[in-house]
């Protein structure tokens, strides 16, 4: 065949050279057998006593559940190309259960997810889903309601600031919750609410907190992703504060804390890598609440007396068995047109549609 | 004054490139942001996406009124290419 008497030679350095290559590569390419590797992406720090942390402690507690589950985390993740690009990396590295924790991972996500079927998702707060990507949140309304309950009976201005990222409907459904369980304890309790235009900036953050509190605000509450900044200027200035995402945010306000709702992932995370492991792993829509443990109410702080502790305790289970709604009609937007008719209420399912602010809130909602 | 750099002499269009100007500017622009958060607490009927849009609508305008060319524009020796010595 070959007249070249150096070709044998060259082909054996060839596959030589291929050998080891294969060699060298095994560990990199080959599936992990048997033990699970899971990919986490954060957007931002995860020790912002908030959103991230949440999800990250949520990882955390996997890991104590499944010790043998292997985890590749990281923070800091620009939502885009940066992320697919991490997402592929990650599954080069093998993993097979991936959970890009913000919402802005969703369509990086949908595209790597159908380039690797053979790969599971879990991805928080979305609205769409694959054969392979899930997708799991809790319904937040009324814990900031029973929030509303305690801020209300603790505020002594009847003043309320509530700094927000943006106007978006599930951020007004859960300021209108708020108000609305203010005013069921006292019905002078007026929310004024400012949006930074943004998910994460503490400068902004700072200063809309402190315009609040100049207002003759008391409590300040917070919608952004990590509560620090608004809960440590109530702090600072000798005012209340009510938090949102992760218990551990109480430490930043030992005296003015009233209480937070926060996201424990701990279990959730847990089964997702249970039923990836046992191959049981389905698409599905998860929607927690305060019913289950993906949702719960922090401790109250000093500030909390106990018979407003117990009251907020009864309307909770009153809340829990159906016997109360957090948007129960006749309700009038800000402006006064009517939005929810007597004997009505707001459907939980129909949060993606509330484009407006209650009575009693101050501020434009578009 | 007469400005010489390599033995060049420089076009004396400095003026407009003061630090202490734009550290007026920053404020500014810093002060901007403070206040359109500030006219929200007050509950100013105007979308929050558009009192957002203050501190570069303000920029902007600066902009329109004191960028112009000539003397006003930036230094023309930043357009050349700085050659050091071998």
């Amino acid at each position: 065949m070959t007249s070249n008497p150096g070709g044998n030679a060259l082909k054996a350095r060839v596959l030589v050279t291929a050998l080891l290559a294969a060699l060298l590569l095994y560990p990199v390419v080959a599936p992990s057998q048997g033990k699970l590797t899971v990919g986490i992406l954060h957007v931002g720090s995860i020790n912002d006593a908030g959103y991230n942390q949440a999800h990250a402690e949520g990882i955390q507690v996997m890991k104590r559940n499944l010790p043998e589950v292997e985890v590749i985390e990281v923070e800091n993740v620009a939502e885009g190309a940066d992320a697919e690009r991490l997402m592929e990396s990650m599954i080069k590295r093998g993993a097979r259960l991936i959970i890009p924790a913000s919402f802005g991972y969703l369509e990086p996500a949908l595209r790597v997810a159908q380039r690797n079927p053979e790969v599971k998702f879990a991805h928080p707060g979305g609205y769409k889903r694959l054969p392979n990507l899930t997708t799991y949140w809790a319904s937040t309304p009324e814990a900031f309601y029973l929030l509303g309950m305690a801020a209300g009976k603790v505020t002594k201005t009847n003043k309320i600031g509530y700094v927000v990222a943006l106007p978006i409907s599930f951020f007004l459904a859960n300021v209108n919750a708020f108000e609305l369980g203010a005013r069921s304890v006292n019905p002078q309790v007026e929310t004024r609410v400012v949006f930074t235009g943004t998910f994460l900036d503490p400068a902004k953050e700072a200063t809309a907190a402190a315009a609040l509190l100049d207002q003759g605000a008391d409590v300040l509450g917070v919608i952004v992703d990590s509560p620090i900044t608004v809960v440590q200027t109530a702090e600072k200035r000798g005012a209340y504060s009510v938090s949102y995402h992760y218990l551990g945010a109480q430490k930043f306000a030992p005296k003015g804390w009233i209480s937070g709702v926060a996201f424990t992932w701990g279990s959730l995370y847990t089964r997702f890598a249970r039923q990836v492991m046992d191959g049981t792993f389905k698409s599905e829509n998860i929607l927690g609440s305060l019913n289950d443990d993906l949702l719960v109410m922090a401790p109250f702080g000093p500030a909390v007396p106990a018979d407003t502790a117990a009251l907020v305790g009864a309307r909770r289970k009153d809340l829990a068995a159906g016997k109360a709604h957090p948007f129960t009609g006749p309700l009038k937007d800000n402006t006064g047109v009517e939005r929810v008719k007597a004997g009505e209420v707001f459907p939980l399912t129909d949060l993606g549609k509330m484009n407006w602010l209650v009575e009693g809130v101050v501020g434009q909602p578009r | 004054m007469r400005l010489e750099l390599l033995g060049e002499e420089l076009e004396p269009d400095v003026d407009r490139w003061q630090p202490l100007r734009a550290i007026a500017g920053a404020y500014l622009f810093g002060g901007a942001i403070s206040l359109q958060l500030v006219l929200q607490t007050r509950g100013v009927p105007v979308s929050p996406f558009v009192l957002d849009m203050l501190p570069y609508v303000l920029s902007l305008a600066v902009l329109v009124v004191w960028g112009g060319t000539g003397r006003r524009a930036a230094p023309a020796s930043l357009g050349r290419v700085f050659q050091g010595s071998p």
